[in-house]
């Protein structure tokens, strides 16, 4: 089968004649439409298309040369020339990857095969190879195949991943089965693009297009590598690639400068290739403030924001420059636009840039699925950007055949293992918390769509149903280099000293014998509100062990979360986007029960995938034995989630009673709570007779106490 | 007390105050040998960045400071305190001890409200308006190095606001007394905090003064003077 990439230029006419015919001798392999852009000494070298077959080795196609039906001597020197030009850059690209390298020689042949539909005959002269749709079959079958080792190292050489993150040397990793050698067997795998992340990188819809996955997906290498690959082909356009979280800011600029450099052997224009944050001040343009400019609108900055709109302060200030908008008229500002983390933007961001970018909206996000728990309601592309006059949505993403998708899935997970997910869903749902559910999805499809297969049951409504684990949807080295009770385990403590020590004296084994990197190591804090106490407690603990610690993110967000030799602490707010390969998860009881319990079971879900391969957590008491125990039956049911999907009005009973409260309201009841336990105590002494409470009330506590939770099922 | 020991207690005093809630951040303490004698206590991450900043200092010279984590222990005002000693041997060779105040004053409730660190929120809200949001302060140094002395730059001395600025100190400071000096005149809550009282360790200093620095106005303190 033919996996087609459509890069940009893909439509054109020849990329069409190309494609079919490909398709009509039945090779099969990879074809990249208008893709890679490399370079050699002299120029940027444009590759019209680029097939990798295992059956048929690796051949460049030039489209683009103009052929007379019988070309004449120039014609064909000339085409030699653009030939001789796709070869060397092809080859020189190659030969600096030493797995593709025989002796001194590469080890796979570089073909090239100008392309044109209205040639007599096909010309095949040494080094020079040119025919039309009806000869290219037997062009082809003169090309020899690739041997399977070189197949894997020559995807990665063309999707340029392998050295946009190159995998820490490790060279203190000796021991064959440590977590130090687990690790380097991980990274050495992950270095390739997969199929999915392949399409949405380089895939180009010349139009609007979003790119979604769960966290650990690679959505942000695909926006960077699209962001750099587009501004490559089209150096002229203002490019904006824009976030929330501003730690993205240098993430994105490493990986674009690394792909362009990659590519073209040069520096991303960065006058034109704009990697901002959403917002911007006086300072340091951002998306809002460059419109404000377009519009000579002062910007308003966060502080006043605040004032006005409290926690909508940005969808405030996107909806004061609508109105503007609206009123001056649609004006170019960026002619396309990145989003990163798109579910953390409002929707008046999204029709701002509408406006700002015209016709055919080159506006590419990509959204996170499941960020947490609670936000699983996507917005659509109807919501996000509205209807026009005639009440039809302004934009609407389809993937038909034969044409670059508008609507990408990322469906594998690369991040968490299995278990870790599986445990950290069911922990975050309370599926097998005893007082029953805290949370579910409204929808019940969306486990289909987040990885999990049905195996017994309905996912539907008012149903029982178990689920576990697409194998699919997450990398088989998982399986093959890690075991479920090594990737999850609790431990719970008496107290916080004790707490504190055993986790320095992990940490000191992690560093010591299980080969690992401090900056292989993140501890979360699941209290936002006394990060600070626990963090202090937490470096004092590891000082002792004469191991250093940083609280992260405490002056700049921008910053690298992880600082050479030093493990890092961070509160659930800071993790968000973060992982590594072990994390610990202390004060883990803080979630167990109570108030907000939503809320709680969200930050232990975020908290748990970070986690790249193994997660620890760690908590006090009773309640702490509890999420022990939840976690034990997860494994005990071989990491399926087994529950009784409630229906409408359990839907709703669950969001109400489990919902976030506001300061006010927690304190409201907290009172009452203690009202209540006064009253219970006067009648326990005999204070207060029991008959002295209504019957009513008498009632109700007596079917209370024998039912126990009335939510269970 | 050694240079060992003593990195110990400037690391563990900073977990105290991060603990007790009077500090946003506090870095772990190093020493780092310098020669066979020599051993110089920093924080970490140790920069390769001149600890030695113009003076008088600039708004950007604070927020690079925020920006790089160059500190010891960051207060919760965004007040900086660096930390950095140099040994020869058992004695004190040199020092530097900084209390950097923070230029701004924010509202702690903004920097938890804040989707960013301190830096992020004084760098792109409060320096829109540095006439409304600035404050004047200099930052306080007392440093101590025999190899430059001189009449008019005592071994020993405060400087504040200008680099001509020496006002002779009766001694090399041990690290607890810059902290109580610090905290007495600019954090009277936290020097009263029984938590914090309780890991000061008070050490004779030997005095460096020369004659001509006592002819000027000079700084001197009593040896274990008592606490709150």
């Amino acid at each position: 089968m033919l996996d087609i990439v459509f890069g940009e230029n893909s439509k054109t006419v020849a990329a069409r004649a190309l494609q079919a015919a490909l398709e009509d001798t039945g090779v099969s392999g990879t074809l990249y439409l208008g893709y890679p852009v490399l370079s050699t000494a002299d120029a940027r070298v444009f590759i019209d298309a680029l097939l990798i077959s295992k059956a048929r080795g690796l051949i460049a196609f030039d489209l683009t040369s103009h052929l007379d039906p019988r070309p004449d001597k120039e014609q064909l020197n000339a085409l030699r020339e653009r030939q001789d030009q796709i070869y060397a850059s092809i080859y020189n690209k190659l030969n600096t990857h030493r797995d593709l390298r025989r002796g001194r020689s590469l080890a796979v042949d570089v073909h090239v095969v100008s392309f044109h539909a209205s040639l007599e005959r096909t010309i095949a002269e040494p080094e020079l190879v040119a025919c039309s749709p009806t000869g290219l079959r037997k062009v082809i079958s003169g090309f020899g195949g690739i041997d399977e080792e070189i197949l894997r190292p020559l995807n990665a050489a063309v999707q340029r991943v392998s050295t946009l993150r190159p995998p820490k040397k490790r060279e203190k990793v000796s021991k064959e089965n440590s977590r130090g050698a687990i690790l380097k067997r991980i990274e050495k795998e992950i270095a390739n693009l997969d199929q999915w992340q392949n399409r949405g990188a380089i895939e180009y819809a010349d139009g609007p297009q979003r790119v979604r996955g769960l966290a650990g997906s690679g959505k942000t290498i695909v926006l960077a590598l699209k962001a750099a690959y587009l501004h490559v082909r089209h150096p002229e356009w203002k490019i904006a690639v824009t976030f929330q979280s501003r730690s993205l800011y240098q993430q994105f600029r490493d990986l674009i400068r690394r792909f362009t450099f990659d590519q073209i052997e040069d520096e991303p224009d960065w006058s034109n290739l704009l990697v901002m944050h959403a917002w911007g001040t006086a300072r340091d343009a951002g998306v809002y403030s460059t419109v404000c400019g377009q519009y000579s609108v002062t910007p308003l900055d966060w502080r006043t924001a605040d004032a006005k709109y409290s926690s909508r302060a940005f969808e405030g200030v996107c909806e004061e420059l609508n109105l503007v908008i609206r009123d001056k008229g649609a004006r170019q500002v960026f002619d396309a636009i990145l989003i990163d983390e798109a579910q953390d933007f409002p929707t008046s961001f999204f029709r701002m840039i509408y406006s700002v970018i015209p016709d055919p909206h080159r506006i590419m996000w990509a959204y996170d699925d499941l960020q947490n728990l609670s936000d699983y309601e996507m917005r659509s592309e109807r919501e996000l950007f509205g209807l026009d006059n005639r009440g039809q949505p302004l934009v609407t993403l389809r993937n038909e055949p034969n044409k670059p998708k508008e609507d990408i899935v990322l469906p594998v997970c690369y991040r968490n293992t299995p278990w870790t997910i599986a445990t950290a869903h069911a922990l975050g749902f309370g599926i097998y918390r005893p007082e029953g559910l805290v949370q579910m999805f409204a929808d019940p499809l969306i486990w289909g769509r987040i990885g999990y297969e049905v195996t017994r049951g309905e996912l539907q409504l008012d149903s029982d149903v178990v689920v576990r684990r697409d194998p699919t949807s997450y990398p088989s080295y998982f399986v093959e280099l890690i075991t479920p009770n090594e990737a999850i385990q609790c431990e719970t403590f008496l107290n916080e000293a004790r707490q504190y020590n055993a986790l320095a004296a992990a940490i000191e084994k992690n560093l010591q014998e299980d080969e690992l990197d401090p900056t292989d190591i993140l501890v979360v804090l699941p209290s936002a509100y006394t990060s600070r106490k626990t963090g202090a407690s937490v470096m004092a603990a590891l000082a002792k062990k004469n191991i250093t610690a940083h609280l992260v993110g405490v002056t700049a967000s921008r910053n690298e979360i992880f600082s050479p030799n030093s493990v890092a602490i961070t509160h659930i707010y800071r993790a968000k986007g973060n992982e590594a390969p072990m994390v610990y998860v202390i004060n883990a009881d803080f979630c167990h029960g109570g108030f907000d319990l939503s809320r709680k079971r969200n930050i232990l879900f975020t908290a748990i995938t970070r986690s790249k391969c193994w997660v620890r957590l760690f908590g006090l008491g009773d309640k702490m034995r509890a999420l022990e125990k939840e976690v034990d039956r997860v494994r005990a049911e071989n990491f399926d989630l087994s529950f009784h999907y409630p229906d409408e009005a359990g839907l709703k009973k669950l969001a109400h009673v489990h919902r976030d409260m506001s300061d006010e309201e927690r304190q409201e009841w907290e009172r009452k709570i203690d009202t209540l336990a006064d009253v219970i105590r006067a009648v326990d002494s005999g204070d207060l007779p029991l008959e002295a409470l209504p019957r009513g009330i008498r009632d109700k506590l007596s079917s209370l106490t024998k039912s126990g939770n009335v939510l269970r099922k | 007390m050694t240079a060992g020991p003593l990195c110990n207690r400037i690391s563990r005093f900073g977990y105290t105050l991060l603990g007790n809630g009077f500090a946003i951040d506090a870095r772990a303490h190093k020493v780092v040998s310098l020669s066979a004698r020599q051993k110089a206590i920093r924080w970490v991450p140790d920069t390769p960045r001149d600890l030695m900043i113009e003076c008088p200092a600039r708004v950007g010279d604070y927020l690079s400071i925020l920006q790089h984590g160059d500190y010891s222990f960051l207060m919760n005002d965004g007040g900086v305190i660096q930390i950095a000693f140099t040994y020869s041997g058992r004695e004190i060779e040199s020092h530097r001890l900084m209390y950097y105040p923070c230029p701004f004053q924010f509202e702690n409730r903004e920097l938890n409200e804040f989707d960013g660190g301190l830096y992020d929120l004084l760098n792109e809200v409060y320096m829109n308006d540095l006439e409304a949001n600035m404050l004047l302060r200099s930052p306080i140094r007392f440093d101590f190095g025999t190899s430059a002395t001189s009449d008019f730059h005592p071994a020993s001395h405060l400087t504040v606001n200008d680099p001509s600025c020496r006002v002779p100190a009766r001694a090399p400071l041990h690290f607890y007394t810059f902290m109580k000096f610090v905290l007495e005149n600019f954090y009277l809550d936290v020097w009263k905090s029984s938590a914090i009282f309780r890991e000061f360790v008070f050490a004779q200093e030997t005095e460096s003064l020369t004659t001509h620095d006592r002819g000027r106005a000079y700084l001197r303190w009593d040896y274990g003077a008592p606490g709150p």
